[in-house]
């Protein structure tokens, strides 16, 4: 098993290497200079050469290449273009906020997706299966940054409780801290919840069919232990890499709902980089999300073994 | 149980639970009663207001820096940092005396050595700062507290230039900092303004926070605009980002926050209509705005061309196209900004009227046969946006064949920059808008300057005539001779067109009832502003 998680993290090297590569690329190519973008709308072209030449960005792209990977050897990620600051910082003032909506989101949407996916599938064809997919389908279709406008308007502008936008940290009390995430994480929730009730019904549908649940009820078991005992646990692996992938579609969602609700996160961190083209810091987040994701993905693996001891490693 | 009633028993549940969630904490003003909170209309990134020209870096000097001289709310220079003044009788000897008891934030006194490296530092990169300084004999220290500058020749604006509000601002720096090179940004603040930088608090994009200095000494009379007494009512000042305009527009609602700098224009109808807020101009003279044509392509390379973009334009389109509430939208023909001391609109009277069919028919006399005309459009910035979508259509109209090319406003930066044909990455049209005052003045006004070198602003204007009347101004050194000159140079810029205006509009901000003491002073400052229950 030590052998295989070992392998697996020396085999994302290569990969990282790759996206760091193809994402120096992609973004020096790109249109935009930082340099147009700091000077501001009444510099002239002499001061925008002056902030370029002082930034190191009229250098050749090889040369810039090998600076920045030799910094990221050394643990380095650089700094920010603009503010001076180191890259690794400003990341990780930024990530409780991520994490901690990443992961409540997380949460509240297994916990109320996978019992309706059961649900679903147990009463498969009938109004009840009907109305929840139905509901599944169509939070799935409202863009987040609607279903967050909807909740602040009503939660914070009409009733006045919740408020309407930014971040305590856990440190500073529980309450506080879920008061500020309970909107973002509902926002996010329910289009991650109806994408995992679908899979979760999916996956259930195939196991109801098989001989051992037939057996199973022809035996006189009731319908919970049949379903939450017997059933459920030989549908986790689809559910388990739904949840995993679906970290990945969190991520996204994670930058549109921390614009709307203010959350001082990794995503708002990104957008704000891409429009400054803060290149140290683009570079600096994708390599961390690419990190994250590769381990999200080891996680998964070997959490089939809990779910499916049949699985060797 | 009607429908009503269910509501009601879910809402009180839904109030139950996010009011135990909340346990004491209420999200309506939940801060110290010493402490505003505002959202500027930008993200500060930049520390150094010599580095760049943002805006909410300039703003940002103005919280922690003092400048020598400051406009009143009537655009008037008075001292600020400096205490008396002397200039003598050829106007070629300025003598300047800093107040007593001027410190840093770090306890040193201020000295007439740190003025005048910070003002060699401004003259480096700001137009204004480079006219003064090419007409600078020398500039020196003559003690602590005094400084001298000794001109060629006499420079009309002299008080003008060290009042400047907008970017770049004549900061004074501490001189260590101040002999460090423009292009090299500074990222250690220690200034002499009233409120102090609380760097370990800093959390780029998302606040700023600043206390109050204990130890400024602010002028004796009252505050006026940008000028008189800078007195910190406050403990603390937070900038808070927040991205989105319509959570801001809620969060100021909802008394999360105290000021909203720069609201969307379609959300100020609503603030108005809310009576525990108010919106103001922050500056009356606010912004004007401008279409600019790529002087080095054709079509518009020839005036007649230009001209047509003029004919294109009913201003009052591009007002309703942004959404500024009537009555804030000022249709202006002057290219020295209207209610600006020079303002007038000599020679734009066929400017006033749009007339599609005129500007088809100039368009042909430029020797325009239908070819692809790449204009720029900034889809992240709602204002130019939505007036470029107007200009778009009137080009349309007037049968251009037009390429509307959708870019954010970091691209659009950086390809105006490019000078070649659009075939090759260039462009011919983008829209943009550039604060009222900087346009006051014919030295400061970058858009107008026609000077046919590589100095100009992406446009590239090059007309020697139009050029003559800006350096002519230059020259001029009473009030009559000053407006004469502008009245020729607005009729010589309708000739020459080096952009189409399309109007002026105030910079508004919106506040809550609690901050008192809120004045039109051309940039958000919180001097003078107190926070009551």
């Amino acid at each position: 098993m030590l052998t295989y998680i070992m392998g697996r993290i020396l085999s994302s090297i290569p990969v990282m290497a790759v996206i760091a590569v193809i994402v120096f690329m992609l973004l020096h190519l790109t249109p935009g200079d930082p340099a147009a973008i700091i000077a501001g709308d009444q510099a002239s072209a002499a001061d925008v050469e002056r902030i370029r030449q002082a930034l190191g960005l009229n250098r050749s792209l090889p040369e810039q290449f090998i600076t920045w990977v030799g910094q990221i050897l050394t643990g380095d990620l650089g700094t920010s273009i603009y503010t001076g600051r180191p890259v690794t910082e400003l990341i990780a003032q930024r990530l409780e906020p991520t994490v901690s909506l990443a992961l409540l989101t997380l949460v509240v949407a297994v916990l109320v997706a996978v019992p309706i996916g059961v649900i679903a599938a147990w009463k498969a064809g009938t109004w009840v299966d009907w109305a929840l997919m139905f509901v599944a389908i169509l939070f799935f279709s409202i863009p987040i940054f609607i279903t967050g406008y909807f909740l602040v308007f009503n939660f914070s502008i009409q009733w006045r409780l919740l408020p309407v936008q930014g971040y305590r940290s856990f440190s500073g009390g529980i309450g506080p801290f879920l008061s500020h995430l309970v909107l973002p994480a509902v926002s996010l929730g329910l289009v991650y919840a109806s994408l995992l009730a679908r899979m979760s019904r999916t996956a259930m549908l195939e196991v109801l069919h098989q001989d051992y649940i037939r057996t199973a009820r022809a035996k006189g078991l009731g319908s919970g232990k049949v379903l939450f005992i017997h059933a459920l646990k030989n549908a986790a692996v689809p559910i388990i890499t739904t949840i995993g992938t679906g970290l990945v579609l969190l991520l996204g969602g994670v930058v549109v709902v921390e614009s709307v609700f203010a959350i001082p996160g990794v995503g708002r961190l990104t957008v704000d980089a891409v429009l400054r083209r803060d290149y140290p810091i683009i570079q600096g987040v994708i390599l961390l999300f690419s990190f994250a994701y590769v381990i999200v993905n080891l996680g998964i693996d070997l959490s089939y073994r809990l779910v499916d001891p049949r699985i060797r490693y | 149980m009607n429908i009503l009633t269910g509501l009601t028993s879910i809402r009180a549940l839904l109030g139950a639970t996010a009011v135990g969630l909340c346990l004491s904490v209420s999200p309506t003003v939940a801060q110290s009663s010493s402490t505003i909170k505002a959202v500027m209309q930008a993200d500060l990134a930049i520390l150094d207001p010599t580095f760049t020209t943002a805006t909410i870096t300039t703003d940002f000097g103005y919280m922690v820096y003092d400048t020598l001289f400051a406009l009143d709310s009537k655009g008037e220079p008075k001292p600020q940092m400096v205490d008396r003044y002397e200039k003598s009788a050829d106007l070629l000897t300025w003598t300047f005396t800093l107040r007593e008891g001027l410190k840093w934030h770090d306890g040193t006194a201020v000295t007439a050595a740190d003025a005048v490296a910070s003002l060699k530092r401004w003259g480096a990169v700001d137009s204004l700062g480079k006219s003064l300084m090419a007409t600078t004999e020398k500039m020196d220290a003559l003690n602590d507290k005094s400084f001298q500058i000794i001109l060629k020749k006499p420079f009309p604006l002299v008080l003008e230039a060290l009042a400047k509000p907008s970017a770049y601002t004549p900061f004074i720096y501490q001189k260590a900092f101040a002999e460090t090179p423009p292009s090299q940004a500074k990222h250690k603040v220690v200034g002499s303004g009233p409120f102090i930088f609380v760097d370990e608090e800093w959390r780029p994009g998302n606040r700023v926070v600043f206390r109050r200095n204990p130890n400024y000494v602010s002028r004796s009379e009252p505050q006026d605009g940008l000028a008189g007494g800078k007195v910190a009512k406050v403990e603390r000042v937070e900038w808070i980002a927040i991205p989105d305009p319509n959570t801001a527009v809620a969060a100021l609602q909802n008394g999360e926050i105290h000021f909203l700098d720069n609201p969307l224009m379609d959300f100020v109808p609503v603030l108005e209509d809310d009576p525990d807020i108010t919106v103001y101009p922050v500056d009356k003279l606010g912004q004007t705005g401008m279409i600019r044509p790529n002087h080095l392509q054709k079509p518009f390379d020839n005036p007649k061309a230009r001209q047509a973009l003029v004919k294109l334009v009913k201003q009052s389109d591009f007002g309703a196209a942004m959404g500024v509430p009537k009555g804030h939208f000022i249709e202006c023909y002057s290219y020295l900004g209207c209610n600006t001391p020079l303002e007038n609109d000599t020679g734009a009277e066929a400017a006033k009227t749009q007339d599609i069919a005129e500007a088809k028919k100039l368009l042909a006399e430029a020797g325009y046969a239908g070819e692809k005309i790449v204009v720029m459009q900034p889809t992240d910035i709602a204002i130019l946006n939505s007036s470029t979508q107007v200009l778009i259509q009137n080009l349309r109209n007037a049968g251009v064949n037009v390429d509307a090319q959708a870019m954010d406003w970091g691209t659009l930066v950086n390809r105006r920059n490019n000078k070649n044909t659009p075939a090759e990455g260039g462009w011919h049209l983008f829209i943009t808008t550039n604060f009222t005052s900087n346009l006051a003045s014919p030295i400061t006004h970058s858009y107008l300057q026609a000077s046919c070198d590589a100095a100009t602003s992406p446009g590239w204007p090059c007309d020697k005539d139009l050029q003559a009347l800006t350096d002519k101004f230059q020259g001029a050194l009473s009030p009559e001779e000053r407006k004469t000159t502008a009245a020729e140079l607005n009729k010589a810029a309708y000739k020459s067109v080096p952009y189409a205006s399309f109007g002026q509009m105030p910079i508004l901000a919106a506040y809550r009832k609690e901050l008192k003491g809120v004045q039109t002073s051309r940039l958000p400052v919180f001097f003078g502003v107190s926070l009551e229950k």
